[in-house]
C-alpha cells in the first residue's frame, strides 16, 4: 500500500512508500515521521497542508486534494466529450 | 528462480546468516560474478536484520516518473549500486512508491544516478525529451538474472508522434514525423524493459490517448497523447503512472564468505 512520508513540520509530502499498513507504526518510529495513507486524496510528493487541507499547486493555484486525477473525473471528462461531439 | 516465504525468519543451518525482514521480501538464490549469493529482493519498506554484518552488493532504484503531461514520457527512476559495501545487522529499508523518483534508501545509500530519459510529446514548442544517465540500469550488469530497470515512457503523440522511452540510461527521443492526417497514429513505444507507451493522437476523445503504465521495478509512465479541441485548447489524456522501487541486497551464500 501506498503511504505518504509527512515532513518533520508536518507541512509537505517528501516521499512516497510502499509498505505493508500494519507496519505504519515500527516504520513512523523508524523514520520519525508521520506516515499517511497517499490514495484517498491522491497525494503527491510537494504536497501541501495549509492548515486546513491537503493541497497541490495547479497553475498557481493551491488546490485542496483530492484533484482531477481519479477515475470518477476521467469517466466526467469523457461524457462531456461525447456530449461535445454530439 | 525460487521464492522464499516473504519477510519469514530464514533458518540457521551451519553458520548460515540468518535472515528477517519485515516488510515484503524475496529471496533467490543467485549465481553473479562467477560466485553463489542469496539475492535479498526488498519489495517494500521495512527493516533488514541479519545475524551477523557481511559484505555485499546493493542496487536500489526509486519509484519511475509519471507522465509529464505536454511535455514528455516519465524518466526513469534514479539508481544506486554499491559494491563491496558492510551490511550492518539492522537496517532500515525505504521503497518508493510510484512517482518518487529519489525516494528509496538502504540505511545510508540513496540513488544518486539518473536513470532513461522520457520520449518527448509530439508538439515542437512544448515537447521536450528526458536526460538519461548514460549508465547501465541492469543491476549489477548482470542481464541474464535481470532486467533493464529505470526505463522511461514514451512521449505522447499531437501534432507529432511523440519519442520513444529511453532505455538502458540513455536520453529519450525526441519528437518525431507528423502522423497521418486524420488518423491518431499508434501507441508510442517505452523504454526497453517496460516503460510504458505513450499514448495516440486524441480524436476528441481524451479517454483514447492515454499513456501506458511502467511495468517494472523504476519504469517510467507513458505520456498522453492529445488533441485540439475547438477553442485551440490542447487537452491530453490520463499520464501513464510510473512504478514502484526496489532494492537488491547481495549477500555472500553459505560457504561463499566474503564479496566478489
Amino acid at each position: 500500500m501506498k503511504f505518504a512520508v509527512i515532513s518533520k513540520n508536518g507541512k509537505t509530502v517528501e516521499n512516497l512508500i510502499v509498505m505493508k499498513p500494519e507496519q505504519k507504526e515500527e516504520i513512523e518510529k523508524a523514520l520519525n515521521r508521520t506516515l499517511m495513507e497517499a490514495a484517498p486524496l491522491g497525494m503527491e510528493i510537494g504536497d501541501f497542508f495549509n492548515g486546513k487541507n491537503w493541497t497541490r499547486n495547479v497553475d498557481g493555484e493551491q488546490v485542496p486534494l483530492p484533484i482531477g486525477d481519479n477515475a470518477a473525473v476521467d469517466e466526467m471528462i469523457a461524457l462531456l466529450e461525447e456530449v461535445d461531439a454530439l | 528462480m525460487r521464492m522464499s516465504r516473504r519477510g519469514a525468519l530464514h533458518s540457521s543451518v551451519g553458520g548460515r546468516v540468518e535472515v528477517a525482514f519485515t516488510g515484503e521480501m524475496a529471496e533467490i538464490p543467485m549465481n553473479v560474478f562467477g560466485k553463489n549469493w542469496r539475492l535479498l529482493a526488498l519489495l517494500s519498506t521495512g527493516t533488514l536484520s541479519l545475524s551477523k554484518e557481511v559484505k555485499g552488493h546493493v542496487w536500489l532504484c526509486g519509484g519511475g516518473e509519471n507522465g509529464v503531461e505536454k511535455i514528455r514520457g516519465g524518466n526513469g527512476a534514479k539508481f544506486a549500486e554499491v559494491t563491496n559495501v558492510t551490511i550492518s545487522k539492522s537496517t532500515v529499508a525505504v521503497v518508493a512508491a510510484g512517482n518518487s523518483i529519489s525516494g528509496t534508501s538502504f540505511g545510508d545509500i540513496v540513488p544518486t544516478t539518473d536513470g532513461s530519459g522520457g520520449g518527448a510529446f509530439g508538439h515542437d514548442k512544448t515537447g521536450k525529451a528526458g536526460i538519461g544517465g548514460h549508465v547501465s540500469t541492469i543491476p549489477f550488469g548482470d542481464n541474464e538474472n535481470f532486467l533493464k530497470l529505470c526505463a522511461a515512457g514514451g512521449g505522447g503523440t499531437f501534432q507529432k508522434h511523440g519519442g520513444v522511452g529511453g532505455s538502458n540510461g540513455s536520453d529519450g527521443g525526441d519528437v518525431g514525423g507528423y502522423p497521418t492526417v486524420g488518423s491518431q497514429g499508434n501507441t508510442i513505444a517505452g523504454g526497453a524493459d517496460g516503460g510504458g507507451h505513450g499514448g495516440k493522437k486524441g480524436n476528441g476523445h481524451a479517454r483514447e490517448s492515454q499513456g501506458g503504465n511502467g511495468l517494472y521495478y523504476g519504469d517510467g509512465g507513458g505520456n498522453a497523447g492529445a488533441y485540439m479541441n475547438n477553442n485551440s485548447e490542447i487537452i491530453s489524456g490520463t499520464q501513464g503512472k510510473g512504478s514502484q522501487g526496489v532494492i537488491y541486497v547481495l549477500i555472500p551464500d553459505e560457504n561463499e564468505e566474503g564479496a566478489a
